[in-house]
């Protein structure tokens, strides 16, 4: 039986269930339920990447975020009952460390800003999605990697 | 984080209490990510948004430093982002012009046939300016600046088809100009290329041999295009969509659908004089025997394409850099023979 260090790390960490907290977690946000499960299929094929959920509109996003406290937020501008925008605010005013990609289909420059301006930290078109998502992802989420590297430092994981 | 209780969770709290410094340390690290984000938006390479974003807050920085108290400071600050990526942008415009105008080695390289080409860019101004106005501005759109024809009919507040009329008048011009004698229409067709020398130095052609393989295919394209319609009437003969190589001389040779048409016309008035071909010219000569095209195994995607296209003609089974382009410049005789009958039958034809 092979130690767990000799195997593929891709193979390890992205098994289902194991080391969970160590991949990111992502709430996907789109009114479009054919998009969110495209997206959300997309993600899974990286191992580093956890869909955490699916929301319709800004406010089941809002709801959804409180209680599972992803890492990154997947977020579609243009939603009924609230948009996407608004959400955005209103969620990183309860979870300021919550990273949220924007995600647009045409969207025109000012519409971009404003969500720049509501704390979005990325943008992306709908175009790209298939070339850049996880990469996108997973560097928007740099910083909270760089915090799980240095929690699961070398002499915690392998004892001396 | 290191979370002093003034920068948690809130957003868009003004700076102006703080000072200068302390401001500007405080918008970095609010907004560093946000910005990198926009700028990447803008830009699509991380590199370039990395760059701008540092240069947003250097402008970002020296504002606060004269005194500025920026209102909505996030506002304020993708402002400045926009404007960071706009010099980005018109930098990289820059750039990409230096580089293809200034190295004459670089040029010299990438030229298909350089000393042709050389000598007749010292004609091209002089051509250039015997054009009639709305003509240069035509070509000058197309060549020069690139733009589709529908950006050209846009510019000059014409129509589609007036568009590709100037264009096609100012390239035959151009190349009767260039040669000093009116186009003979054989010639005229490879005096297309004459209109691309912009895209030519700009190396964007693969070389001759790409070119009369694009020649050839387009010729092909006519001639099973007229004689369909004039000569055979019926049509299953092979595959009659034909698949054209899109290298950018074919963009040329037949921009628009309605192309063929034109070419129709204007080759009624020039029927007279068959001179010598410019094929010729450009050819190397034959360094090998026919035989030699029966060797082919490793195709360029025109040569394969025009080989589909082709199917019965004794083309080899490439037309890359190996094949003897004297080989090349028969086919293309014979099949532009052919466009010149089908041709005569159609305008024959016409009312």
């Amino acid at each position: 039986m092979p130690s767990p260090f000799e195997r593929d790390p891709a193979q390890v960490f992205g098994a289902p269930g194991f080391f969970s907290y160590m991949r990111l977690h992502v709430l996907v946000v789109d009114d479009n339920p054919l998009l969110a499960e495209a997206v959300s299929a997309l993600l899974e094929t990286d191992a580093r990447i956890e869909v955490v959920g699916c929301a319709e509109n800004g406010a089941e996003a809002v709801d959804f975020a409180r209680k599972l406290v992803p890492d990154v937020i997947l977020m579609d501008i243009r939603m009924p009952v609230m948009s996407g925008i608004e959400a955005t605010e209103r969620i990183l005013d309860w979870l300021p460390e919550v990273k949220v990609l924007v995600l647009t289909a045409h969207g025109s420059d000012e519409e971009i800003e404003v969500a720049f301006t509501a704390g979005a930290v990325g943008c992306l078109t709908k175009d790209d999605l298939g070339d850049r998502l996880t990469d996108m992802v997973v560097e928007i989420a740099q910083p909270k990697r760089r915090e799980l590297a240095a929690s699961f430092s070398a002499e915690r994981l392998l004892p001396t | 984080m290191a979370a002093s209780p003034t920068l948690a969770p809130a957003k868009a709290r003004a700076v102006e209490s703080v000072p200068a410094a302390e401001g500007a340390r405080l918008l970095y690290e609010r907004y560093y990510d946000r910005v990198v984000g926009y700028c990447l938006y803008q830009l699509g390479s991380r590199e370039e948004a990395e760059d701008a974003a540092q240069t947003t807050f250097l402008w970002a920085f020296r504002a606060l430093r004269r005194g500025v108290v920026p209102r909505a400071e996030d506002s304020w600050l993708f402002a400045i982002a926009k404007n960071a990526c706009r010099a980005r942008h018109r930098a990289r415009g820059r750039k990409r012009q230096r580089e293809v105008s200034s190295d004459p080695v670089v040029l010299a390289d990438i030229s298909p046939a350089p000393t042709r080409q050389h000598d007749e860019l010292v004609g091209l101004e002089d051509a250039l300016a015997r054009l009639p106005e709305p003509q240069r501005r035509a070509i000058l759109l197309r060549e020069w600046r690139g733009l589709s024809y529908r950006e050209i009919a846009a510019e000059l507040d014409i129509s589609g088809a007036a568009v590709e009329t100037l264009i096609f008048r100012a390239r035959r011009s151009l190349a009767e100009l260039l040669n000093g004698k009116p186009a003979p229409k054989r010639a005229r067709r490879f005096a297309f290329d004459f209109g691309s020398l912009g895209l030519a130095l700009k190396g964007l052609l693969g070389g001759t041999s790409a070119k009369l393989a694009g020649g050839v295919a387009a010729a092909l394209v006519m001639s099973s295009a007229l004689g369909g319609a004039a000569e055979q009437p019926q049509p299953a003969r092979g595959p009659a969509p034909v698949v054209v190589p899109s290298t950018p001389a074919q963009d040329d040779l037949f921009p628009p659908k309605t192309a063929p048409a034109t070419a129709m016309a204007h080759d009624e008035n020039a029927q007279q004089d068959k001179p010598k071909h410019k094929p010729r010219d450009k050819a190397t000569p034959p360094s090998s025997p026919p035989g030699a095209e029966q060797s082919a195994s490793t195709g360029s995607s025109v040569g394969q394409q025009v080989e589909e296209t082709i199917g019965t003609l004794p083309l080899g089974a490439q037309l890359g850099e190996t094949l003897p382009l004297g080989a090349v410049t028969d086919v293309v005789d014979k099949t532009l023979d052919d466009v010149d009958e089908t041709l005569d039958d159609a305008t024959g034809l016409l009312p």
